[in-house]
């Protein structure tokens, strides 16, 4: 009963904010934040799946995005696939990606996190060589300014958006979710509930770094013009992660409230206050590592009130 | 078709467990007959839990052989030997804290056993064994102590075991939850499950047992009824010195 319940909450709630974003540009003309918000929420939603139901926390998350990024490049370039199709290619290079990085899983905590940021940035140095020009044009950067088109775009990072939700959805109200979850717990309590952690948790991985490459599959498509700095930024995992914590980990909502409240604090600070921006995200931070250190949706949890 | 000889569930062969260069197990040999409860104790460091974890999978072993039911089971996936039909509880209980008891027994249900139907059923019946079905909404990090090693024991039946090791769940408890604890345990060797008890209190492996085995240094020094265990000397001289 709990879990139809909260499976027809959190399609209620994906069909909501899959209506706001196909109307909001018809009353906010800034459609780059727009994008770029859906783009947070779906990496939040997709590092959701790993960190927030396993409990490895992958810094180098960006290197799915980057890994997405190039491969959907890539396949435009090379293959001359159609732009909707390169995006899946995207998702698939990076879930390549994540399958080789499996191994890394026999980690964890801080060992897993420095490692998987290392493999990232072992990611970026590979793409951004000089003398792989040829094939990922080094440091030199990729155009797609044949392929730009930030209408359909649009849609296609909602339709991901929507895509990462609904996976979140299933994962947390299905017995799956409850195995990723005693894997969090304990490892060994898991295994022997019957759980076959390897597994289960490799499932995960794909699924998150999947998600990853289609976002940054589409993120290519959208600005058509990128270096691999701009898709191997670690600015980027560090704002996924600090969205994440800031919604809730292991909900639904938590890491759409958390783009939505801090990438927005980001562009109006970042827009109207850029000499102050650094000093005033990172006390914000700071004040709710303190004061509410499980997320934004633990003060309803804490009121009795269940949100997805 | 794995097959058990004359009764046997269990039968350990030479079990050697290093540590470095300490032998935690060396070289332990062991048949437990289907349906018996056997006590394990001795001091502390016999190895006494160190052979439920090897058994259990979650330590590898260094030597030696672990056939249950006829099968080799020697070193592989403790999950594979959770759905063979062996599980275990821990001295300190590890539940998943932050899941709910029923979720706690849900996920052992659904997971660690062969037959995957009539999951609704084995919760209610490990709920209702260990009596925490007053409790299945709470978390497991609210419980008590005792409650959690109950939730541990009940997490270790919903895997439907056909062999239950059980680490210590004496330790700490009143002499109304002994009871409680013993009639619990008697009760499921009644239902067939075959039951290996780590214990130091003797008094309650006399309430439960039909044999039991004495360890020490990581070898077997005695095995038979617990009478006589106390008229053995090499059992007087290990727990009493000289």
């Amino acid at each position: 009963m709990y879990r139809k319940k909260g499976i027809i909450y959190g399609l209620g709630i994906t069909v909501l904010v899959i209506i706001l974003f196909i109307f909001l540009p018809n009353i906010y003309n800034n459609k780059s934040f727009l994008f770029n918000l859906m783009l947070y929420m779906t990496l939040a939603e997709g590092l959701n799946i790993i960190y927030g139901f396993t409990g490895y926390l992958p810094f180098g998350y960006v290197g799915f995005f980057g890994a997405g990024a190039y491969s959907a490049a890539l396949a435009i370039l090379f293959l001359h696939l159609p732009p909707l199709v390169a995006v899946l290619v995207g998702g698939l290079g990076a879930f390549l990606i994540g399958i080789i990085f499996i191994p890394l899983l026999k980690l964890s905590g801080a060992y897993f996190a420095i490692a998987n940021l290392a493999a990232s940035q072992a990611l970026y140095y590979i793409v951004a060589n000089p003398n792989l020009e040829k094939i990922t044009q080094g440091p030199y950067g990729i155009s797609l300014a044949n392929s730009y088109n930030p209408q359909v775009s649009y849609y296609v990072m909602l339709s991901i958006l929507a895509f990462s939700m609904i996976t979140v959805i299933f994962i947390k109200f299905s017995d799956y979710g409850l195995a990723l979850l005693s894997i969090k717990e304990d490892r060994v309590s898991a295994s022997l509930a019957g759980i076959n952690v390897p597994r289960e948790r490799s499932i995960a991985w794909g699924l998150s770094s999947f998600i990853a490459g289609l976002s940054g599959g589409v993120y290519a498509w959208y600005i058509a013009v990128f270096y691999p700095t701009t898709v191997f930024s670690l600015e980027i995992s560090v704002f996924v992660i600090v969205f994440v914590l800031f919604g809730g980990i292991g909900t639904l909502v938590g890491p759409l409230i958390g783009s939505l409240v801090l990438y927005s604090f980001y562009n109006f600070i970042g827009i109207s206050a850029p000499q102050y921006f650094q000093l005033s995200y990172g006390l914000l931070i700071i004040i709710f590592a303190l004061f509410i250190p499980n997320g934004v949706l633990s003060i309803f949890e804490k009121r009795g009130i269940h949100v997805p | 078709m794995s097959h058990n000889r004359n009764g046997v569930i269990l039968k350990v062969e030479g079990l050697v467990k290093k540590f470095g260069n300490f032998r935690a197990l060396d070289g332990v040999s062991l048949e437990v007959e289907e349906g018996k409860i056997i006590g394990l104790a001795g001091p502390n460091g016999s190895g006494k839990t160190t052979f439920i974890n090897v058994v259990s999978g979650v330590y590898k072993s260094n030597g030696g052989r672990v056939i249950f039911n006829g099968e080799d089971i020697t070193n592989i996936d403790s999950y594979k030997i959770v759905r063979k039909g062996i599980n275990r509880t821990f001295q300190i209980p590890k539940p998943l804290l932050g899941l709910t008891v029923e979720e706690n027994i849900r996920v052992a249900a659904v997971y660690g056993a062969k037959d995957k139907r009539k999951v609704k059923e084995r919760i209610e019946y490990s709920l209702s064994t260990i009596g925490l079905e007053g409790f299945r909404f709470k978390k497991a990090e609210s419980l008590t102590s005792t409650q959690q090693k109950l939730l541990g024991l009940g997490r270790a039946l919903a895997t439907n075991p056909k062999l239950l090791l059980v680490d210590e769940i004496a330790a700490g408890l009143t002499q109304k939850e002994l009871k409680m604890i013993a009639n619990m345990l008697l009760g499921l060797k009644e239902k067939g499950v075959t039951l290996i008890v780590v214990e130091h209190l003797m008094g309650f492996l006399d309430m439960i047992t039909d044999e039991v085995v004495i360890m020490n240094a990581g070898k077997e020094i005695f095995r038979g009824l617990i009478r006589e265990a106390s008229n053995n000397e090499e059992v007087i001289r290990v727990f009493l010195g000289g």
